[in-house]
């Protein structure tokens, strides 16, 4: 039994269709984040699931119940759900101990029972110093821990997470990355994070739905997702990538200036004709010598621009026929422009990716 | 990852008894009934009856045959083919230009030299600013009566004194006088715009001019000034509305000197025999001027371009002035002098003095006007009373109703929100003395017969107030971020809960400021009453006019420093908990 079942779920404004169809489910303790760029209706869906909003078409189910459907819906305070806000949305007229007690208050639960799970939690967040304080007291990082606080311990049924990490800096991010997921693991959450920032959804999710234009272009495994990026969109989107167009021609694929057997390349269904192709520029080598023909093509060009970025040399590479690629090589491959080299391909790396996202 | 929490772990297999499971029962159906549309009828009725139907009464009082049913044109004829009821009309567009550029003259310099310059009592200027504000436009006019009359005026008495001349060279009763007095009670409204507007100014925008080689005035002259030129335009068009709106100045000095401005040729109306309806098509021209004046308003200050501002930038460099700042701060004094010291000290004097015009002697100091008020005339004490409470049911009512829509308006919780709040908002068009006309028109006759009564002033205040006070908490409303209100929902508070423990606690000063704002200006209002209010229901800036009629100013200005004494105890409360500006702010 999927603990939280969305259908076909739509949301319309007049002519503007922001959430087009999803459909998704999550089973009891999975973290899955809804990854993309602003306005490709990913808090929409959130605030859908949270019953802020109410869908045009379609429903959300949860433990087998319908929570929302475009005729009726359960209010927000009745899903029993948690919520931390981009914001953070700490009300600042209550202290920390008020702020996290609020849920366990609301819920009408003994003083008592309220007084030990709040300090409970307090302590596991490492909060219980400055359970007397006012948010306006706090750091960033401290009222970011409030806020899961607040919303783990009514211990909702599904947590809801709207871009809780952006207005942190870097190092704090990090920190609070690992947080929420150990607090996911020790608490089995069944947890829904919207985010914008692909590392941050690789870093912390079991599968990662990329959404574009209302649709969620794929939905997979961070892993699967950064490798066998299934749709131009989703391959640009995560890292880095060059885009290279391919034919099939019997057996072979031929790319502009090689060709690649189609059992070597990562992707099988590849449709006869002409194809968009993506390959990482981690998955390239540039090399001074020509390379052994085994291990994959070699491709005679040279460098026309580099950037030394510290960790790593970035190339752009023009091939002979005319190609051009970004690759990336260790700070140790020093290599000057023009200088004539070769390009090493991983063929299992090349992937192919449509164009159009799937139509549902 | 860290899983080293020993015994802090909470066991995980607890569950919470109380949380609300879900039920079938929770599944709401939309549409059936929604409980939101009662309230949504209900304040469409409301404002229905406080600003609706007292316009559309006002304009088809306009086409009714005097004292009859019938439509006609003749109250237009009537209203504008005199030739004395054009000259107030004209007299109106005259004076109104004048004060506001007195304002601009008073406003700009002050505003700059407070804002910008190393001008020595700058802290001062400010307060005294606000001082200003709080005083009442009709006591302040009494105030120059009794300080410029052209014979027993005190300017006049001590340039006769001085000078062994004849008679003095003041007169207030005249045109200059009344622009004159005008304008020195409206510079306050372009000081807070212009003030703004500088604040916000980078130094580094003059500082770069600097550094291209502009001296001070250059850099001024060629910078500042244009940065702020819509903000003092902007509130040059508002001094010049509430001119050609003020009754009660003109009433106090103008029908003395024999001339008549728009606003007392309305009143004249209002004389036997009555006229409502050439009242109504002689004020139709007035709403005019004000929605058109209102538009190019918005459209100079929502001209975004000239907003090269990015908040408050860095250090904040002061102008030096030199010898220069010394000028500036005796200009700043005279002003002060001009429209607070000056004013509040005949009126005191007078408030304590057997007669006025007796100087300022020992003999001459008694507290009978005190006794006399409060013990021995019942209209002034009734008035006194009245003034202040139908402020309070005001304000009270305004910040309400006020609340009510702004928060619909803004959390969109009905359909239709935008036009709650333009029909909240629609009384700005409306000049105070018109507003009154549409309410006796409305309310005073059949079928609701409310003339004379406190319902029919109180009603028209809160329309006059109401898009104030919508305005101040809504700009409130809007500083909560909505999402503090969907946390209560998503940890399980209804929207009751959200109101209680979130919106309302968060709410409090803006609601206060509001509270007091809407109070004082309802303690002062003179052009909404002025038709509306029967002997019962007098209010202190009412009874002001008959006073100064009667020439028993020791009584009035007795009266009016209770006024003064009430106002600025609760505008102090309310600096104590809101800060020393927030009358003044910019909404």
């Amino acid at each position: 039994m999927p603990k939280l079942n969305l259908k076909g779920l739509t949301k319309r404004y007049g002519s503007l269709t922001v959430v087009d169809h999803i459909d998704l489910s999550l089973h009891q303790g999975e973290f899955v984040s809804l990854l993309g760029p602003s306005g490709c209706g990913k808090t929409t869906t959130l605030r859908m699931i949270a019953g802020f909003i109410d869908p045009s078409e379609g429903t959300i189910e949860m433990n087998d119940r319908v929570m929302s459907s475009p005729t009726a819906s359960v209010p927000p305070e009745r899903r029993n759900m948690a919520m931390i806000f981009q914001s953070y949305a700490i009300w600042p007229n209550m202290t920390v101990f008020d702020n996290v007690a609020f849920g366990l208050r609301a819920r009408r639960l003994s003083n008592e029972e309220v007084r030990r799970r709040t300090t409970e939690l307090l302590s596991i967040v490492k909060l219980d110093q400055l359970s007397a304080r006012y948010p306006s007291e706090l750091s960033g990082g401290q009222q970011q821990r409030v806020a899961l606080a607040r919303a783990i311990v009514i211990k909702p049924e599904v947590l809801l997470l709207d871009e809780p990490l952006s207005n942190l800096d870097a190092n704090l991010r990090e920190e609070m990355r690992g947080e929420i997921r150990r607090l996911h693991d020790e608490f089995n959450m069944t947890t829904i994070y919207v985010t914008h920032d692909q590392s941050e959804a690789m870093a912390i999710s079991d599968r990662i739905a990329v959404m574009n234009q209302g649709k969620i272009d794929q939905l997979d495994a961070p892993v699967n997702i950064y490798r066998v990026p299934k749709t131009r969109f989703v391959a640009g989107f995560i890292g880095r990538t060059n885009f290279i167009e391919g034919r099939l021609n019997g057996d072979v694929v031929s790319f502009n200036g090689f060709e690649i057997a189609r059992s070597r390349l990562g992707t099988s269904s590849i449709p006869a004709g002409s194809s968009t192709f993506s390959v990482r520029p981690q998955s390239m080598e540039v090399l001074a010598l020509r390379p052994a023909e085994a291990s994959g093509p070699g491709i005679a060009g040279k460098i026309v621009a580099r950037t030394f970025l510290g960790e790593t040399w970035d190339y752009v590479f023009d091939s002979d026929s005319g190609l051009r690629l970004r690759v990336v090589s260790p700070p140790a491959v020093a290599l000057e422009i023009d200088q004539p080299v070769w390009l090493r391909i991983d063929s299992a790396q090349i992937v192919r990716v449509e164009d159009q996202p799937a139509a549902v | 990852m860290d899983r080293t929490c020993g015994n802090s772990r909470v066991d995980s297999t607890a569950t919470i008894p109380a949380s609300p499971a879900v039920t079938g029962r929770d599944l709401r159906p939309k549409r059936s009934f929604d409980p939101m549309v009662i309230l949504w009828i209900a304040l469409a009725l409301i404002l229905m009856f406080l600003v609706i139907n007292p316009l559309i009464r006002l304009i088809l009082d306009s086409f009714r045959q005097v004292g009859g049913s019938d439509f006609t044109l003749a109250n237009y004829i009537t209203a504008f083919s005199r030739a004395r009821h054009i000259q107030a009309v004209v007299n109106t567009l005259w004076m109104a230009s004048f004060a506001s550029l007195i304002a601009v003259a008073m406003a700009v310099p002050l505003a700059w030299a407070v804002s910008r310059t190393d001008m020595p009592g700058r802290a001062w200027a400010h307060a005294s600013v606000i001082a200003a504000f709080i005083i009442p436009t009709f006591l302040g006019a009494i105030g120059w009566m009794l300080l410029a009359g052209p014979n027993a005026g005190w300017l006049n008495r001590i340039f006769v004194g001085l000078f062994g001349t004849e008679k003095g060279p003041f007169n207030v009763f005249s045109f200059w006088g009344l622009c004159f007095v005008i304008g020195i009670y409206a510079f306050p409204l372009i000081y807070v715009f212009t003030r703004s507007a500088l604040d916000l100014i980078s130094t580094e925008m003059e500082e770069a001019a600097a550094v291209h080689g502009a001296g001070t005035l250059r850099t001024m002259m060629k910078v500042t000034l244009p940065l702020v030129l819509p903000a003092i335009l902007g509130g040059f068009i508002l001094v010049f509305l509430e001119a050609t709106a003020l009754y009660g100045t003109p009433a106090l000095i103008a029908i003395p000197a024999r001339f008549n401005v728009a606003t007392t040729q309305l009143a004249t109306f209002f004389e036997h025999p009555l006229r409502v309806e050439v009242a109504a098509a002689f004020s139709m021209p007035m709403i005019g001027v004000t929605i058109v004046l209102l538009w190019i308003q918005r459209l100079i200050l929502s001209n975004r371009s000239y907003v090269s501002v990015s908040g408050k930038g860095g250090d904040r460099r002061l102008v030096r002035l030199g010898a220069w700042k010394w000028l500036l701060a005796t200009y700043a004094l005279l002003i002060s002098l001009v429209t607070v010291l000056l004013p509040l000290i005949v009126l005191l004097h007078c408030a304590f003095a057997k007669a006025w015009g007796q100087g300022a002697s020992i003999s001459n100091l008694t507290l009978d006007n005190f006794h006399h008020i409060f013990f021995e005339q019942l209209t002034v004490r009734r008035s006194m009373w009245n003034t202040f409470s139908y402020a309070a049911v005001t304000a009270t009512a305004c910040c309400t109703l006020g609340f009510g829509i702004a928060y619909i308006v803004q959390r969109r919780l009905l359909p239709l929100a935008p036009l709650l709040s333009f029909l909240t908002l629609s009384p700005v068009i409306i000049p105070g003395i018109v507003l009154a006309i549409c309410f006796y028109s409305a309310y005073a006759g059949a079928p609701f017969y409310l003339y004379g009564s406190s319902a029919i002033v109180i009603v028209a205040f809160i329309t006059r107030f109401l898009p104030i006070a919508f305005v101040s908490v809504g700009s409130g409303i809007r500083s909560i971020n909505p999402e503090l209100e969907e946390a209560v929902r998503i940890l399980g508070g209804n929207r009751l809960m959200v109101l209680r423990r979130v919106v309302a606690p968060l709410l409090k000063k803006t609601l206060l400021g509001a509270w007091i704002l809407t109070f004082v200006l309802a303690t002062r209002e003179l052009s909404t009453a002025v038709f509306l209010s029967g002997p019962e229901t007098r209010v202190i800036s009412v009874l002001t006019l008959d006073l100064s009629e009667q020439g028993r100013y020791e009584i009035l200005a007795a009266m009016g420093v209770v006024l003064l004494v009430v106002t600025t105890l609760v505008v102090l409360a309310g600096m104590r908990v809101l800060g020393r500006d927030f009358m003044l702010r910019r909404t």
